[in-house]
């Protein structure tokens, strides 16, 4: 280890430039007394080379002239392998040249060798100088390569770095200007840079600076700044201060283009809406064709009825052309013979009784079928319910007879006059008592009821219609009968085609729809109720219009 | 004596509707078994009242109606129609949309008795 010149235990290293033996010793004398060295003596050129890379003098002290070469070649020498080492001439000729060439060349000092005295405090400067020097380099060395980071720092962040004054005037701005707004920082220096900042941002922008300074807010600030090409760009920015005493003095703004981010998270946001957009155009869509299925699916049960519908009325029509003469020529026939056969045997009359009755049922099973069948056209006119009602009783009053049922009339004579096909309803309406005479095998009574009523009172009716489209009132009809009630399980299939509780070839299970049939085309319902007391309730409701 | 004219294709239906009609002493009943017949009938017996089977083999009772009242001679007699289907269901009225031929027109639905028949006789005839 090398030890720093005249300073510690170790000997500071010497080479002697010298030819001469006698100056050489003469010299070495001169030092001793105040220096502790290691000598080495070059006497030419090559030995002074090798000295110098073999010995590594801390210090030279050198004749002027020697053979093959002066001190002025060992300082060019020296300077070319850029070593520094403290150099003094020590000269027996006081050529003022020379001595001036030596010291440009990067000699510390020169001697006379006829001052010798002088030279243990040039030595001395010397070695204290090049310290002096080495440790400034250091120094230096070590700025340079601080400052050098944070120019690599300031030169390559992508982020825009400005040092401002006090009051916001840019003192530095760095050069990533160039590349985030289109201008280089000398440009920005020299005009005003709150012209590039949005207008909607410039007073949020002073106050936010001018807080900076007082107090530190972590959040960064967001503001738009124009680009040169006329582009607004996003930028997230910080301001951190820097004081003297205790006084503001310089801001350090930090920059950060966020163009990118806040344009993706638009992007992003859009793309979000456009998604949300789409799923609810597609559940939209999948509402729409669910309800189109569901719509096409009733259209082809409706047509698939229609369809059925008319094969049964044409099957319907024929059957009643062909079956309906022999029934006249039978039914004639009956009518003939009681007019001249010995009716007073009871069983002559006895028998006529069932052909008739079974004519009539035969005809009904016809009748029910066309009934069915028939085509949705009402012939509609004013009509007094109570006649109605009256008529289909009257048509049935040899029925109620034989089936031993009494019927209790309840008709309201202030009811108001309805716009029917007076046919259609008398036929739904003996269907109906057809269907509580037969509920009762071992008599009873048929209570037939007319009446006023409030809507309200007779709940949710879906279809009613009168000729508004919410009636508040309705005319109703209710037939009751005492017979055992239509047992809960077929209570939901009472209305479909051919469905019927009557023992066989009793019913056709199509009267109940008919009714169905015709109400629906009035815009009338009917409802079935098993009664608390037993039996049945119907009830046949016509929406009234609203009071004028 | 009101004057009856039975067009209808069933024979039997006609020979015993006849004879009820007749025994009741208040009418004059003729009987033509087709559409033809039935108006070749209506030159000779000048009847009251026609009862008119609507489905025949060689025209239709619409048809023999209608030949009717084109004609001066036979267009004020009454006419019921005499039918197995109800006319305004099925056969006059056809399909919704087609018009009934003649509105209002009275019928009797199979199977009639002749009680019925004759009543009916009379109330279109007071008409």
């Amino acid at each position: 280890m090398k030890s720093q010149p005249g300073m510690g235990p170790d000997t500071m290293r010497i080479l002697l430039l010298e030819d001469d033996v006698a100056d050489a010793t003469l010299l070495e004398r001169s030092l001793r007394e105040h220096f502790a060295f290691d000598l080495k003596r070059a006497t030419n050129k090559q030995e002074f080379v090798h000295a110098v890379q073999e010995f590594d003098p801390q210090l030279i002290l050198a004749d002027y002239k020697l053979p093959q070469m002066t001190a002025l070649d060992a300082l060019t020498m020296l300077q070319s392998e850029n070593r520094r080492v403290p150099f003094i001439l020590v000269t027996g000729s006081p050529v003022e040249q020379v001595a001036v060439d030596c010291m440009r060349a990067g000699a510390d000092d020169y001697i006379l060798k006829q001052s010798l005295a002088r030279l243990p405090g040039a030595v001395q400067n010397a070695i204290e100088k090049h310290a002096a020097l080495r440790e400034k380099m250091q120094v230096e060395d070590a700025l340079r390569s601080s400052e050098a980071l944070y120019r690599l720092i300031m030169e390559t962040t992508r982020d825009l770095i400005v040092m401002t004054d006090r009051d916001g005037n840019p003192i530095y701005i760095s050069p990533s200007s160039h590349d985030l707004l289109g201008f280089t920082p000398q440009e920005l220096i020299r005009s005003n840079t709150m012209c590039m900042v949005h207008p909607e941002d410039q007073t949020t922008a002073i106050e936010a600076f001018r807080r900076s300074a007082v107090e530190f807010d972590g959040n960064p600030l967001e503001i738009r700044c124009k680009h040169r090409n006329g582009e607004w760009r996003v930028f997230e920015c910080m301001a951190n201060w820097v004081f003297e005493q205790e006084q503001p003095f310089r801001a350090v703004l930090i920059f950060r283009d966020i163009t990118k981010r806040r344009n993706a998270e638009k992007e992003r946001e859009l793309a979000i809406a456009e998604l949300e957009r789409r799923e609810q155009e597609l559940l939209q869509t999948l509402t729409a064709l669910k309800q189109s299925h569901e719509e096409l699916e009733a259209a082809q049960l409706q047509l698939i009825q229609a369809s059925k519908m008319e094969a049964v009325g044409q099957l319907a029509a024929g059957v009643a052309h062909e079956v309906k003469n022999p029934l006249t020529v039978l039914l004639l026939g009956v009518e003939y013979l009681r007019k001249h056969l010995d009716l007073d045997a009871f069983e002559t009359r006895e028998i006529l009784a069932d052909m008739e009755d079974s004519i009539r049922r035969a005809n009904s099973v016809v009748r029910g079928l066309l009934d069915f069948s028939a085509p949705r056209v009402l012939d509609r006119q004013p009509t007094d319910i109570n006649q109605t009602v009256e008529r289909a009783l009257a048509f049935l009053k040899h029925e109620f007879v034989r089936a031993r049922v009494s019927v209790v009339k309840d008709l309201d004579p202030l009811l108001p006059r309805l716009s029917l096909d007076r046919n259609k309803i008398e036929q739904a309406l003996i269907n109906l008592l057809l269907n509580a005479i037969q509920a009762m095998k071992a008599g009873g009574t048929i209570k037939v009821r007319t009446m006023r009523q409030p809507l309200a009172e007779l709940g949710l009716l879906p279809g009613l219609r009168a000729n508004t489209e919410s009636p508040a009132e309705a005319v109703v009809v209710m037939v009751e009968d005492s017979g055992a009630g239509i047992p809960a399980d077929k209570l939901p299939k009472i209305f479909e085609p051919f469905f019927t509780t009557k023992p066989d070839g009793k019913g056709t299970g199509l009267g109940l729809r008919v009714i169905q049939n015709i109400l629906e085309l009035h815009g009338a319902r009917i409802q079935l109720v098993n009664r608390r007391e037993g039996g049945v309730r119907a009830t046949l409701i016509f929406g009234l219009e609203a009071k004028r | 004596m009101l004057r009856i004219l039975l067009i209808d294709d069933e024979v039997p239906l006609t020979r015993l509707l006849k004879r009820a009609l007749e025994q009741t002493e208040e009418c004059d009943v003729q009987i033509a078994n087709s559409g033809r017949q039935g108006l070749a009938a209506l030159e000779e017996f000048h009847p009251d009242i026609v009862f008119l089977d609507i489905i025949m083999p060689d025209m239709r009772g619409t048809d023999v109606l209608a030949a009717m009242r084109a004609d001066p001679r036979f267009d004020s007699i009454r006419v019921v129609f005499l039918t197995a289907v109800p006319p305004h269901d099925h056969l006059v009225a056809g399909e919704p949309g087609v018009e009934r031929p003649f509105p209002g027109c009275p019928y009797l639905t199979k199977p009639v008795t002749a009680v019925q028949a004759l009543a009916e006789a009379h109330r279109v005839m007071s008409q």
